[in-house]
C-alpha cells in the first residue's frame, strides 16, 4: 500500500495545476465563533417579461413591478440592479454558463469553448477551508431545455472545466445528514480500497499518456484532474471522520420532488447547510423546465421565452415571473427565520444573488440580477439601484460581494472595480 | 482575467498565416459614418477607426471588428445626434458583410489543423457497447448524459470529464457486470406463451351492477313499507333525493356496457369503469426480445383519430398499430419488444392517446369525436412470446458452455475471465501489464477477504469499465494530426463506431489482425456488410437526426388544445420517421436527393393519417409509394421538419427558411445576434406570416440577415404545426388562404410546394455538401474546418458523379485520407 501512494503522490503532484485542498490541524470552535459570512448564488436561466417583471422608477423600491410583486413583504431587503451587464456572455440561450465566471466563452481565440473559475469557488476557497465542504454547487436532474447552457452546474473550477452539480435536493440531503453507518476500521478499508481502484486506472491512463498527441493529452489531463479531485475529496473525508455530520430532525427530501417543490426542499436545505456550518458557499442551478410543469403551464422554458405573440404566452410569462418571485420571497422567508449560531438570524449574515445572463429573450445586456440578505457589512437596500454607467461589468457585482464576505480579491472576470453605489 | 485569457496561445493551432479581406463596402461605410468621432483627435470610446486595417488575420483584429458589429446590431452606434445617418439598406447591407466575413475569419482562425480529439464513448455508444460485451439492453436515461455541445455527439473537444462521471462509470460498471454474473449464470430459458384473457374484468361490472340493483331493490321495498331516509341509511331527506334521481343513470351506463356482444370473450376500451387500458406482464429475461400481441377489433365506427392502440412499457411507447378488425372478427396485432436491463416488463395497451392528467377522456373524446357515438376498442386477448435470444455475447459464452449449463467459477477461471474481459473490453488493445497487476491484486485482496468469486468478478469488472481504455476512443499518435495511418485495429475500431456505434465484431477483428482491412475491395465489402447489417440503424438514426438537428422537436410545445392528433405516440412516430427514411435510403442506395422530395415515404400508420395518406394496415413502418402529384415525399415534408418549423401553435416562415437555408442549402445563418433591439408592439398582434416578416424589414439588425431567409420559408406554409396539409389558416379570428408564393437566395421564384421542391433540386449540390459535411465531421468526431475544404470538394466530385447515392458518400469518405489517418 505505502508503495502505491508514495507513487501515485509523486505523479499526482507531476501533473499541472494540482488541486489544492487545504490540511487542517485544528477546527474553529463553532460554539464561540462569531457566526461566518456566506453567500448563495441562484441561477434562472432564461429572462424575465421586459414589460411586467423591471421596475421603471428608480432609487427606493416602492410599488414593485408585476412580475415582482410577491416580493413586496421583503421590498425593503433587496436590491435590484439596472444597467449591469456580463461583458463576454453572447450567446441568448446560455443563462448561466458564465453568469458567475464573466468569460468570453465562444471567443476565446483557438478554442470552441472555454471558461474561467465562477466567483463561487473563488469565494469557497477561501472562505471554505475550515468546513466539511469549501463550496456546496446544487443542480437539478433534468439538464435539458432548461436556458442554462452548457456546464454541469453554475460552477467552474480553477481550471475553467464545469463543476458537476449535486443533481437534486435528495442527494444534497446525503451530502449534508446522510450518517454513514461504519467502524472507523471499515471506514478506513474503504477508503483504502477506493485509493487502490484510482492507482489502478491511473495506471491505465498513464499507460496512453506518453504515446498520444497533445490534444488528447488535454482529454487525458481532464480524467487525471478528476481522479485527483476524488483523491482530495477523500483526504478530506478521512480529515473529518472523527466528526460526524450534524443530526437534524428533518426527513430525507423525496427523491422523486420535482418543480416547485424541489426548489423549496433545496432552499430548505441550502439553509440547513449554511446554518450547519458545513459550508460557507451555495451555488444553486434552478430546475427550469419541471418548475413551469408544476405550475400547470404547459410550455417548454424556451418557448415561454422566446415567442411572444400570442396572449397565452404572455399571461404564463406573467404568471412564470410571480411563482420564481414567490418561490424567492420564501427562500428570504427561510433565512430570516433560520436561526445562527449566535441567536441572530442566517439572513443576517448571508448575501444571496439571484439571476440570470439574460434579460429577456435575446436581451443580454443589463440582466436582471435581485440581491438580498444582511452578510454585506455597507450594503444598503430597497433600493432599484441604477448604475450610473451602462453595460457596467457584471464582474463588479461578484466583486463587490466577495470583498463584503471577506474574500481577499481585487479583481475577478471581467471586472473594473466594485460597485461603490451598492455600498452605504 | 478575461483580457490575460485571451493572450494565451492555443496549441493544435497548425495553420498557416490567414488574412480575410473585409469587404470594400464596410470600409466606406466606417469612413462615412464613423470616422468623424473615432478618430486620432476625437477617439470616442477610446474607440479609433481612422487607422484600423480592413483585414483579419488574428483573433485580436476579429475581437474588434465583432465589437463593431455587436455595436452595429445593439443600435447603439451612428448615436442618435450624430450628423449623418446610413440609409436602412446600407446598415443592412454592412451588417450582413460583416457578420459573413466574422464567420469566416472565426473558422479560419479556429482551424485546428484536423486535429481529432481523444472521444469519450457518449451516451448511445456506451449503451451499444455494453449491449455488444453483455447483451443488455439499457436504459439511456440510466446512463450519464452527453455535454451539450455542437451538432454531433461524436466531437471530442466538446466532451468533459469529471470526478462525478468517474463515480458514476463506476457504480454502473459495478451494476451491470452484478447482473451479468447473475443473468449469464442462468441457462436460456425456453420459448413460452403467456396469454391475458381481458373479459375477467368484466366480472368487476357485473357485480358493481348487480350491487347496484340489490341496493336499488332494498331501497325499493324500504320506501313502500314507509321507511324514511334515516331508517334507509342516508345523511338527510336531499340525500335520497338525490340517490333516487340520479342512480338509475348512473347504474345505466355499466348496463349498457354489459349489453354488447362478445363479453365472455374481451373487452371494450370505452373508458368507463376504469378500463381504459389492460394490461399484461412477464419477468423479463434482459438477454432477449419479446414478441407482444393484442387479438383486437373496431367496434362501431369510431373517427380515424380512434382506430389506434398503443403498446406501452414505463412511458416508453413501442408500438401504435392501426386495429382493423371488429369485436366479431378481432385479428392479430404484433409488436416487438427488447426489456431493458432492470426495468419491469409491465405492458399496458390502451387506446392511443395522451396519458391521463395531460387530456381527460372526456376531453379527448369530444376533440376527436365531436358527434359520433362512441365507438371503441375491442381486445381480446393480449399475449407475450418468448424469450427470442440473440447470438450469445462475449461475456455469455464465457459464463455458459455450449450445452447452455453454467461453467464452474474456480479462481484460476475466473482470473481468464478477468483478463479475457480486459482485452475485450478495451476493444482488443493489450492492457498495460502493471494495470492487469494492479487489477489481480484487487481481485486477490477481494478473495482472500473470504469473498464470494461472483464479487471478486464483479469488483474488478468495474473498475475496468472506469478505465480510461474502455470509456474513450484513443487512436495513438505522437505525429502532426492527419500524418500516421491508423493501425489496422484502430481502423477497425472507427469503423464500427461510425457504422454500428458500436464495438468491432469478429469479422471486422480478424481482418484487421490478418492487416487485411485497409485493402480498399476489402474495405469496401465490409462497408456494404455493415450497412446490410441491421446495427446500422443505429448511424441511420443517429446520423440524420443529429444532421436535422431534431432534437429541436422536443424543444417545441405543442398546443394540445389546438392540435387534438398530437399525443405521445404520434410524437414517437414523428421522431423515429427520418430514421426510417434514411435506412431506406442506405438499404436500397438511393440518391441523397430524395432527402428533398422522393416518390415514397417511410412511414407507420399513426403518420399514414397524419399525412392523409391511406392506411397500411401493418404495425411498424414501412415504405409506401406516392401517387406522382403528391405534396408528400422527403425529409424537407416531414412531420418532424415541419414541427421543427413552428413555436407550437403556428408555424413560422422564418424558423423554415432558416431551416432549409441551413440545411439543404448548406448557408446556415449566424444566430442570432444578442441585444437586438425588440420588434414593435405590432408583433405582439396575431397577424398573417407576410406582414410578420415585413416587420422585420422595419430593422436592419433583423432584416440584414432575414431578407434572405423568410422568403424561402413560405415554400411549406401549406403545412401546419403538425405537418397536416392546409389551405387556409386561421388568425385572430378570420380564416385566410395561406400564402405560398417565395423566392430561394439565388432569386429563384416559386408560387407552391412543388415548384420550391423543385428549386431545392435544381440546389441539390448544395445539399450535398451539406451531408458530406455533417457526415465528416460525425464519422471524424471533429468540426469540419476550413482547411477541409479541398476534402470536402474532392467528396463531393466523387459522390457527384456516382448520382449522389447515399451509400456512395460512406464508400467515398473511407477512402479518403481523412479518414484514414489519425
Amino acid at each position: 500500500m505505502s508503495i502505491h501512494q508514495t507513487s501515485r503522490r509523486s505523479f499526482l503532484k507531476a501533473g499541472s495545476a494540482l488541486l489544492t485542498l487545504p490540511m487542517l490541524e485544528s477546527f474553529a470552535n463553532t460554539k464561540t465563533a462569531k457566526p461566518s459570512k456566506r453567500l448563495i448564488f441562484c441561477g434562472l436561466g432564461y429572462g424575465f417579461n421586459n414589460e411586467t417583471y423591471f421596475p421603471e422608477e428608480k432609487g427606493e423600491l416602492k410599488n414593485l413591478p408585476k412580475g415582482m410583486k410577491p416580493l413586496e413583504r421583503h421590498k425593503k431587503d433587496i436590491t435590484i440592479f439596472k444597467n449591469l451587464t456580463n461583458h463576454g456572455s453572447t450567446n441568448p440561450h446560455s443563462g448561466s454558463t458564465s453568469f458567475l465566471t464573466g468569460a468570453n466563452v465562444a471567443g476565446t481565440p483557438g478554442k470552441r469553448f472555454h471558461n474561467s473559475i465562477s466567483c463561487d469557488v473563488v469565494a469557497g476557497l477561501h472562505l471554505g477551508r475550515d468546513m466539511r465542504y469549501s463550496f456546496l454547487s446544487l443542480d437539478s436532474k433534468n439538464r435539458e431545455q432548461n436556458g442554462h447552457g452548457p456546464g454541469l452546474s453554475m460552477s467552474w473550477s480553477q481550471e475553467g472545466k464545469p463543476v458537476s452539480g449535486i443533481p437534486g435536493p435528495a442527494e444534497l440531503y446525503l451530502l449534508l445528514f446522510g450518517q454513514i453507518k461504519e467502524t472507523p476500521e471499515q471506514m478506513k478499508n474503504r477508503l483504502t480500497s477506493k485509493r487502490s481502484i484510482l492507482d489502478i486506472v491511473l495506471k491505465d491512463a498513464k499507460s496512453m499518456n506518453p504515446k498520444i498527441s497533445r490534444t488528447d493529452k488535454d482529454k487525458l489531463e481532464e480524467y487525471f484532474q478528476s481522479i485527483r479531485e476524488i483523491e482530495g475529496g477523500l483526504e478530506k473525508e478521512e480529515l473529518w471522520a472523527n466528526k460526524p455530520k450534524p443530526k437534524v430532525d428533518i426527513q430525507a427530501p423525496n427523491p422523486n420532488a420535482e418543480g416547485e417543490s424541489e426548489i423549496k426542499l433545496s432552499y430548505q436545505l441550502i439553509a440547513l447547510a449554511l446554518q450547519t456550518n458545513q459550508t460557507p458557499v451555495v451555488s444553486y442551478r434552478q430546475p427550469m423546465s419541471s418548475v413551469l410543469n408544476s405550475w400547470g403551464l404547459n410550455f417548454t422554458p424556451h418557448s415561454l421565452s422566446h415567442y411572444n405573440g400570442s396572449k397565452p404566452r404572455t399571461e404564463a410569462q406573467n404568471i412564470r415571473d410571480q411563482k420564481h418571485s414567490g418561490l424567492l420571497a420564501y427562500f428570504i422567508d427561510i433565512l430570516k427565520r433560520t436561526k445562527d449560531i449566535d441567536g441572530s438570524s442566517l439572513y443576517d449574515h448571508t448575501i444571496l444573488s439571484w439571476g440570470t445572463n439574460i434579460r429577456t429573450s435575446h436581451m443580454l445586456k443589463d440582466v436582471p440580477v435581485i440581491i438580498t440578505g444582511g452578510g454585506g457589512r455597507d450594503i444598503k437596500h430597497g433600493r432599484h439601484l441604477v448604475l450610473p454607467k451602462e453595460d457596467t461589468p457584471l464582474g463588479n457585482l461578484w466583486l463587490t460581494l466577495m470583498q463584503q464576505v471577506g474574500v481577499p480579491v481585487e479583481s475577478f472576470g471581467n471586472s473594473n472595480g466594485n460597485i461603490p453605489e451598492l455600498l452605504g | 482575467m478575461y483580457r490575460i485569457l485571451l493572450l494565451i496561445i492555443p496549441f493544435g493551432l497548425y495553420a498557416t498565416p490567414v488574412e480575410l479581406k473585409l469587404n470594400q463596402d464596410i470600409k466606406v461605410f466606417v469612413k462615412d459614418y464613423c470616422v468623424s468621432c473615432h478618430n486620432e483627435k476625437k477617439d470616442k470610446g477610446d474607440i479609433r477607426l481612422d487607422n484600423v486595417s480592413f483585414s483579419i488575420s488574428n483573433d485580436t483584429e476579429a475581437q474588434f471588428w465583432q465589437d463593431v458589429l455587436d455595436t452595429l446590431n445593439a443600435g447603439d452606434m451612428p448615436p442618435k445626434k450624430a450628423e449623418k445617418h446610413p440609409s436602412n439598406k446600407k446598415i443592412i447591407l454592412t451588417l450582413r458583410n460583416l457578420t459573413e466575413s466574422l464567420l469566416k475569419a472565426r473558422n479560419m482562425l479556429s482551424d485546428r489543423g484536423k486535429a481529432i480529439t481523444m472521444r469519450r464513448l457518449n451516451q448511445r455508444e456506451y449503451a451499444n457497447t455494453v449491449k455488444n460485451l453483455f447483451g443488455f439492453t439499457l436504459d439511456h436515461s440510466d446512463l450519464p448524459a452527453n455535454d451539450p455541445g455542437e451538432q454531433y455527439d461524436t466531437i471530442g473537444s466538446d466532451q468533459y470529464f469529471s470526478a462525478y462521471l468517474f463515480e458514476k462509470y463506476l457504480e454502473l460498471g459495478k451494476k451491470i457486470s452484478k447482473d451479468a454474473l447473475k443473468w449469464h449464470r442462468v441457462p436460456r430459458q425456453k420459448l413460452t406463451i403467456k396469454i391475458d384473457e381481458p373479459e375477467k374484468h368484466v366480472a368487476r361490472i357485473r357485480k358493481k351492477v348487480k350491487e347496484r340493483n340489490d341496493r336499488w331493490n332494498e331501497l325499493a321495498l324500504g320506501i313502500e313499507a314507509g321507511k324514511n331516509w334515516k331508517e334507509l341509511g342516508f345523511k338527510d331527506a336531499r340525500d335520497l333525493y338525490f340517490y333516487l334521481k340520479f342512480d338509475r343513470e348512473r347504474t345505466g351506463v355499466p348496463e349498457a356496457y354489459l349489453k354488447h356482444q362478445y363479453l365472455n370473450k374481451g373487452i371494450y376500451l370505452t373508458g368507463q369503469f376504469g378500463i381504459q387500458k389492460i394490461g399484461i406482464s412477464t419477468k423479463a429475461d434482459p438477454r432477449a426480445s419479446y414478441k407482444v400481441r393484442a387479438l383486437a377489433g373496431i367496434h362501431k365506427q369510431p373517427p380515424e383519430r380512434r382506430k389506434f392502440i398503443q403498446f406501452e412499457v414505463d412511458g416508453h411507447f413501442f408500438g401504435q398499430p392501426r386495429v382493423q378488425g371488429t369485436n366479431h372478427d378481432p385479428q392479430m396485432l404484433e409488436v416487438t419488444y427488447t426489456p431493458p436491463l432492470g426495468k419491469g416488463f409491465n405492458v399496458n395497451v390502451r387506446e392511443r392517446r395522451h396519458h391521463e392528467g395531460y387530456i381527460n377522456f372526456k376531453t379527448y373524446i369530444q376533440n376527436s369525436d365531436p358527434y359520433g357515438v362512441p365507438g371503441s376498442i375491442f381486445v381480446d386477448r393480449l399475449e407475450i412470446e418468448g424469450p427470442f435470444y440473440p447470438e450469445k455475447s462475449f461475456f455469455e459464452k464465457l459464463m455458459l458452455d455450449a450445452n447452455n449449463r453454467p461453467v464452474k467459477l474456480t479462481k484460476e477461471y475466473a482470473a481468464e475471465v478477468i483478463d479475457k474481459f480486459a482485452f475485450e473490453a478495451f476493444r482488443r488493445k493489450i492492457p498495460d501489464p502493471e494495470y492487469m497487476a494492479g487489477i489481480h491484486k484487487i481481485f486477490n485482496k477481494h478473495f482472500a477477504e473470504g469473498k464470494k468469486i461472483e464479487e471478486c468478478i464483479i469488483e474488478t469488472m468495474a473498475i475496468i469499465m472506469a478505465s480510461p481504455s474502455f470509456l474513450y476512443i484513443n487512436e495513438n499518435s505522437s505525429e502532426e494530426p492527419g500524418k500516421t495511418l491508423l493501425s489496422q485495429r484502430e481502423l477497425a475500431v472507427r469503423l464500427s463506431y461510425l457504422l454500428w456505434s458500436s464495438p468491432p465484431d469478429e469479422i471486422l477483428y480478424s481482418l484487421a489482425k490478418e492487416g487485411k482491412l485497409s485493402n480498399p475491395q476489402v474495405l469496401a465489402s465490409q462497408v456494404d456488410r455493415m450497412i446490410d447489417d441491421p446495427r446500422s440503424e443505429e448511424f441511420a438514426r443517429a446520423f440524420i437526426s443529429q444532421w436535422m438537428s431534431l432534437d429541436r422537436y422536443d424543444l417545441i410545445a405543442i398546443n394540445k388544445k389546438m392540435y387534438p392528433l398530437y399525443d405521445f405516440a404520434l410524437r414517437a412516430a414523428v421522431k423515429d420517421e427520418p430514421r426510417e427514411f434514411f435506412k431506406v435510403l442506405l438499404k436500397e442506395n438511393l440518391p441523397l436527393t430524395n432527402l428533398i422530395d422522393s416518390d415514397f415515404v417511410v412511414i407507420n400508420d399513426s403518420l399514414a393519417h397524419l399525412y392523409d395518406l391511406p392506411p397500411i394496415n401493418k404495425p411498424g413502418f414501412h415504405k409506401v409509394s406516392l401517387e406522382k402529384d403528391s405534396v408528400r415525399g422527403g425529409i424537407l415534408t416531414s412531420a418532424a421538419f415541419l414541427t421543427m418549423g413552428s413555436d407550437g401553435e403556428r408555424t413560422s416562415p422564418i424558423i423554415r427558411g432558416a431551416l432549409v437555408l441551413e440545411k439543404f442549402l448548406h448557408d446556415p445563418s449566424p444566430s442570432p445576434p444578442p441585444n437586438v433591439p425588440q420588434l414593435s408592439e405590432a408583433s405582439k398582434k396575431p397577424l398573417p406570416a407576410k406582414e410578420i416578416i415585413k416587420i422585420h424589414q422595419e430593422k436592419p439588425q433583423c432584416a440584414s440577415c432575414h431578407v434572405k431567409m423568410d422568403p424561402i420559408g413560405f415554400g411549406l406554409e401549406n403545412f401546419d404545426t403538425l405537418g397536416q396539409w392546409r389551405s387556409h389558416e386561421n388568425i385572430g379570428r378570420k380564416n385566410i388562404p395561406v400564402s405560398t408564393e417565395g423566392t430561394l437566395p439565388g432569386e429563384q421564384k416559386f408560387t407552391n410546394v412543388q415548384e420550391f421542391k423543385a428549386a431545392l433540386m435544381n440546389e441539390k449540390v448544395k445539399l450535398a455538401e451539406s451531408i458530406i459535411e455533417g457526415f465528416v465531421s460525425y464519422s471524424l468526431g471533429r468540426s469540419v474546418e476550413f482547411s477541409d475544404q479541398d476534402a470536402i470538394q474532392e467528396l463531393l466530385q466523387k459522390i457527384r458523379s456516382k448520382n449522389y447515392q447515399t451509400r456512395e458518400l460512406i464508400h467515398a469518405l473511407i477512402k479518403h485520407k481523412l479518414f484514414l489517418h489519425k
